[in-house]
């Protein structure tokens, strides 16, 4: 039963057009990912790694091809479901600005309970629960402008495990962090996937970020260039 | 997402650009209050003219001459009209500006000269303070309204029971002005009536004998027009048909139910205006929501690609506005409900001072000094109503725009 992969894409293609010029960010590509890894997507600008991740987070919709999310061709969905799926399988973490700086910081991770309509009292809880486990359990009434930049990917990092989601897609998460921190964001997230399973795909262009995870796709020119797969 | 998560959101969205949000409720606050304030004018008006109507002169009739008719008012008709069934008494009059003088002193006002013991019929609060009324045979004598003899601004009063008052008045016959001037002696003063009685400002007129008025003012046997008084109140209606019937045009004949209506109707048509007026304070302010709320996505282009990312479908980024839009309508509404009854209390007494100060003058037509205005909970109700819909409106175009933003271009946005 175990047979197919959490994740496949068969000859997935986005092609853009600038003026009558077909750019294809996104060229034929088939690539698996298994449940409970940990990998990372890697690249030079315009290889086509963030059109792969909003495709992979049903953001937006290939021009042919497939995205098979546990057996289900994703695409197939209508926008209703999409958003759902969005909302319930699917956790992000950008690079910047992922918080709504008006509210506070739980009210920023029990968001996406809101959205799925959870109770005011069970959300508030679990949003709690996830702060402490990314050590903010201090300061879950501040808002996020009183918060360091390390600490606000935290928050972001809580925030997209607030539905306890299948995958979490991350597009340069450490990108707008120093190394130490940075490296403190990667551990976390790894130990996040350890522990419960949760897939995690980064998208980075720092080596730093790759080499911790477990398995690094290339991408050149909208097509795969390279799989590699890290030691232990 | 449930109600109040979707209002605690858009509150918190609201509370993050408050100037702006305070800006826009502001825009429909003046325009719901100034739609309110009119509203609650007219309203006191309508409601002002019926009590006039419906307390005093219930069982008055009015016949006056036609607009565009030369059939005269004279004896004659008083006593066609006198021989309808149910008519009690009918009391012609004669009715002109005139001059008073008395001491050095001169005033313009209203005088009246009919057969004062049926003055009571028509003004049933009358009362005599000083003196008598005149008799029909009276021909040099003079009551005055209180305010006449008892100016209200002034120290001194005008004239005194017994004294003696120059009365002037001023035609042109001939094409040539001719002003007749005769005295009169002061036989009674009438106590303040306050209110004025069918429209007559009745504190500051004065009343001769008929006879008198005739022979003073030179009309040649012709009225002013004919106060009928019928025997009751249910028998009105069926007389004015009855002069209808019997002069056709020639005359205007108004019972105080037709008054009313005639009243309202100008009343109504004037409200219609005003209220057309407010509205559009409020649809200007509806282009201020509009606005407001577009330069709002605009800016929030970058949340609204983040909602989407974590779920939210379309339906939920038009709610998040939308209730924004709502929010903005229905407080503003509710505070332009509040600022529109102290603006029509304040508008009523500016009014009251604007007709003071033109009867004043005049001395004629109406002198309503201060009608409160009146609110009614239909009337906030559809205020509320309105503020909200045109709230409402303004927000469905930004709303949809937000709803229909796709996330990969609104995340890449800073």
């Amino acid at each position: 039963m175990q047979s197919q992969p959490l994740i496949r894409t068969e000859k997935l293609t986005k092609i853009y057009k600038i003026g009558s010029v077909d750019f294809p960010a996104l060229d034929h590509v088939d690539l698996e990912i298994e449940a409970g890894e940990f990998i990372s997507i890697v690249g030079p600008s315009g290889s086509g790694k963030s059109t792969l991740l909003n495709l992979l987070g049903a953001l937006d919709r290939p021009t042919s091809g497939h995205v098979y999310v546990e057996g289900s061709d994703l695409f197939r969905k209508d926008e209703n479901q999409l958003a759902d799926f969005r909302n319930i399988k699917l956790g992000f973490i950008f690079q910047a600005h992922n918080l709504l700086m008006r509210t506070s910081v739980i009210a920023n991770v029990a968001l996406p309970a809101v959205i799925a309509g959870e109770s005011k009292a069970k959300r508030m809880k679990r949003a709690r629960e996830l702060l402490e486990k990314v050590g903010l359990g201090a300061k879950i009434n501040r808002k996020p402008t009183e918060l360091s930049g390390g600490e606000q990917q935290r928050v972001a990092v809580a925030r997209a495990l607030m539905n306890e989601p299948l995958i979490v897609l991350g597009d340069e998460p450490t990108g707008n962090l120093d190394t130490k921190t940075g490296a403190e964001i990667v551990a976390l997230m790894k130990s996040i996937n350890q522990e419960r399973g949760t897939v995690f795909i980064l998208v980075t262009h720092n080596p730093e970020v790759a080499n911790e995870t477990q398995r690094v796709v290339h991408l050149r020119d909208g097509r795969i260039s390279q799989v590699e797969v890290m030691p232990a | 997402m449930n109600v109040p998560d979707l209002l605690g959101y858009s509150l918190g969205a609201m509370r993050e650009r408050k100037l702006r949000a305070i800006l826009t409720i502001a825009m429909v606050v003046i325009g719901a209050g100034l739609m309110t304030a009119l509203n609650g004018l007219t309203t006191g008006m309508y409601q002002y003219i019926g009590d006039q109507f419906g307390t005093l002169g219930a069982n008055v009739v009015m016949v006056l001459p036609g607009m565009d008719s030369t059939t005269r008012i004279t004896e004659q008709t008083a006593s066609v009209i006198r021989q309808i069934n149910g008519v009690k008494i009918s009391i012609p009059y004669v009715q002109k500006v005139a001059t008073v003088q008395s001491a050095g002193t001169t005033a313009s006002i209203l005088v009246t000269g009919s057969d004062q013991r049926y003055l009571n019929e028509i003004f049933p609060n009358l009362k005599v303070e000083e003196g008598t009324l005149v008799s029909p045979q009276d021909s040099i004598g003079i009551v005055l309204g209180h305010s006449v003899a008892y100016p209200p601004d002034k120290a001194r009063p005008f004239a005194r029971l017994g004294s003696v008052v120059m009365v002037s008045f001023t035609t042109v016959k001939e094409k040539q002005q001719v002003t007749v001037k005769r005295s009169f002696v002061v036989r009674g003063i009438l106590a303040e009536m306050g209110t004025s009685g069918m429209f007559l400002p009745v504190d500051k007129m004065a009343f001769m004998s008929l006879p008198a008025a005739t022979s003073f003012f030179d009309t040649a046997g012709d009225y002013s027009g004919v106060n009928v008084i019928t025997s009751g109140p249910e028998k009105a209606e069926q007389v004015a048909v009855e002069i209808r019937r019997l002069y056709g045009r020639s005359f205007e004949v108004y019972t105080s139910k037709t008054m009313i209506q005639l009243i309202q109707n100008i009343l109504g048509a004037f409200s219609m205006f005003l209220g057309s007026v407010a509205s559009v304070s409020l649809i200007v302010a509806s282009v201020g929501i509009f606005a407001g709320l577009y330069t709002s996505v605009m800016e929030r282009t970058r949340e609204i690609g983040l909602l989407k990312a974590i779920g939210f479908k379309k339906r939920g980024i038009l709610g998040v506005f939308l209730c924004e839009a709502t929010l903005i309508g229905i407080i503003g509404g509710l505070l332009g409900d509040l600022l529109g009854v102290g603006l029509g209390y304040g508008m009523a007494v500016i009014a009251g001072q604007v007709r003071g100060e033109f009867t004043g003058e005049l001395a004629e037509g109406s002198v309503i000094a201060y009608v409160p205005p009146a609110f009614t909970v239909e009337n906030f109700l559809f205020i509320m109503a309105f503020s909200i819909a045109v709230s409402m409106l303004a927000g469905a175009y930004p709303a949809w725009r937000a709803s229909r933003l796709d996330p990969v271009v609104a995340l890449r946005k800073d």
